[in-house]
């Protein structure tokens, strides 16, 4: 009896721990990059980070907002990035084919890919203030890096992806370019969605 | 702070005698002393880089709620036993001994005010990253080494004398010991995989050299006690510490001083 108390105490508490480090490791740590000012540093720790450059000035997460989320609908993967720029909101969609993943733990198939952005079968779209923009690509590419699970204590917890990307495009008849991307995101249950 | 030195000026004039009064009791030029040593060290270190562990605080925390830390400190003990060859008309002497170095490392973290543990990640390929929660790792060395030492006493009197010291050590390691302890003791199992990620081979023979002041209290043909500070010093070559990077140490040291002939009494 003494046992069953003991092993359902260590439970307890073990469970307790677990949703702490759901907590702790989807919280964002952001470590400015010396060489680009305003970026997060590249990393693969899962920091739920990422950063780029439009035109010079940075668009990179914040504190408030889920910095990734990841969805899939039918063949096609969603890949959004949300965060700040210039004092407001900016989020940008990469969209492609070819990947169903069921679940945000088979996000591994997606390690070291690169999905050339001016393909048919990507899209790319922005949100900038209120307004949607659907990128017409001149060039671009967006490369994960790694996509692999992490283990905390030999427990699975999710996956991270990280990587870089960077584009040219057109908005408001004007040539745009998102340039020294970065992002380093924990994918897990609260994030991934599948429909 | 100018009264201070003045009543520091008045203590040592008036509690000493004469350097020529000294010379009429110690006919002798070359004197020799024990000392039987002890130190307290504390390396000025940094965390080094390599170490793989998940950083928590980030460089625009909105939130002031971030209490996460991650502190790596290295302290340090010596103890020695050295002959000095002193000559009391030049105020100088020279010392040879043998020298026990203790230095004891430790990184602790906590994530957040009821997670005291950190996150070291001691697996990493392109399908899996593992990471252990660890509440700490530490690492012991010892180090046995032969200190040179060479004493200068700029001012010495009866009962105090005030000396400014250069040493060097050079020796060989000894000791060394790598541990971790997980938040989890399940984890314990890993410890042997979880360790091979941050060993590495230490440079075996070590050097360093240092500068210190120091004041002898009591009469130097009787058994005095000395303490010195460190002024400066530096680790030469080498990387002595797994887990930190360390240039200098500040130190503090006490040691008795014992005249040879009262031994052999």
């Amino acid at each position: 009896m003494k046992n069953i108390l003991y092993l359902s105490l260590i439970l307890i508490v073990l469970s307790a721990c677990k949703k702490q480090d759901e907590y702790i490791l989807s919280q964002s740590v952001f470590i400015e990059d010396p060489y680009n000012p305003g970026l997060p540093i590249y990393s693969e720790w899962g920091y739920n980070t990422f950063g780029a450059y439009y035109d010079r000035a940075p668009f990179r997460s914040n504190n408030d907002i889920v910095p990734a989320k990841v969805f899939v609908n039918n063949d096609t993967l969603h890949f959004l990035l949300q965060g700040s720029y210039q004092y407001g909101n900016m989020s940008l969609k990469f969209s492609f084919k070819g990947y169903s993943p069921q679940n945000e733990y088979e996000l591994t198939m997606l390690n070291n890919v690169v999905i050339n952005l001016k393909d048919t079968s990507s899209k790319v779209s922005m949100r900038i203030g209120g307004a949607i923009y659907i990128l017409n690509i001149i060039e671009g590419e967006l490369h994960f890096r790694k996509a692999q699970k992490l283990f905390v204590d030999n427990e699975l917890y999710k996956t991270i992806l990280c990587g870089t990307f960077r584009l040219k495009t057109f908005v408001n008849n004007e040539p745009v370019s998102i340039y020294n991307g970065r992002f380093d995101v924990g994918i897990g249950y609260e994030n991934f969605f599948n429909y | 702070m100018k009264n201070i030195y003045c009543l520091l000026l008045a203590i040592l004039f008036f509690s000493s005698r004469s350097d020529s009064q000294n010379e009429s009791e110690s006919s002798q030029t070359w004197q020799k002393y024990v000392h039987i040593e002890i130190s307290g060290l504390l390396p000025n270190t940094t965390l080094k880089e390599n170490i793989p562990i998940r950083q928590n605080v980030s460089s625009n925390s909105y939130y002031n709620h971030n209490v996460a830390k991650i502190v790596a400190q290295t302290n340090g003990l010596t103890y020695a036993a050295k002959l000095e060859l002193y000559n009391n008309q030049l105020n100088f002497g020279f010392s040879l001994g043998v020298k026990y170095w203790l230095y004891f490392t430790t990184i602790k973290g906590r994530m957040s005010e009821n997670a005291e543990y950190f996150y070291f990640r001691y697996a990493s390929n392109q399908q899996e990253s593992k990471y252990a929660r660890l509440k700490n790792i530490t690492e012991n060395q010892h180090y046995l080494t032969v200190p040179v030492d060479v004493r200068y006493y700029f001012l010495n009197r009866k009962r105090l004398g005030l000396f400014v010291r250069m040493s060097a050590d050079v020796g060989f390691n000894v000791h060394h010991k790598l541990d971790v302890t997980f938040f989890n003791p399940e984890m314990n199992l890993n410890k042997t995989e979880v360790l091979s990620i941050i060993q590495q081979t230490l440079d075996k023979v070590y050097y360093s050299a240092s500068a210190s002041l120091g004041f002898r209290y009591y009469y130097i043909e009787k058994i005095s006690l000395n303490v010195e500070f460190n002024i400066l010093s530096k680790y030469l070559g080498g990387n002595y510490f797994i887990l930190t990077d360390a240039e200098r140490y500040s130190a503090i040291k006490a040691s008795v001083q014992i005249p040879f002939h009262l031994i052999l009494k």
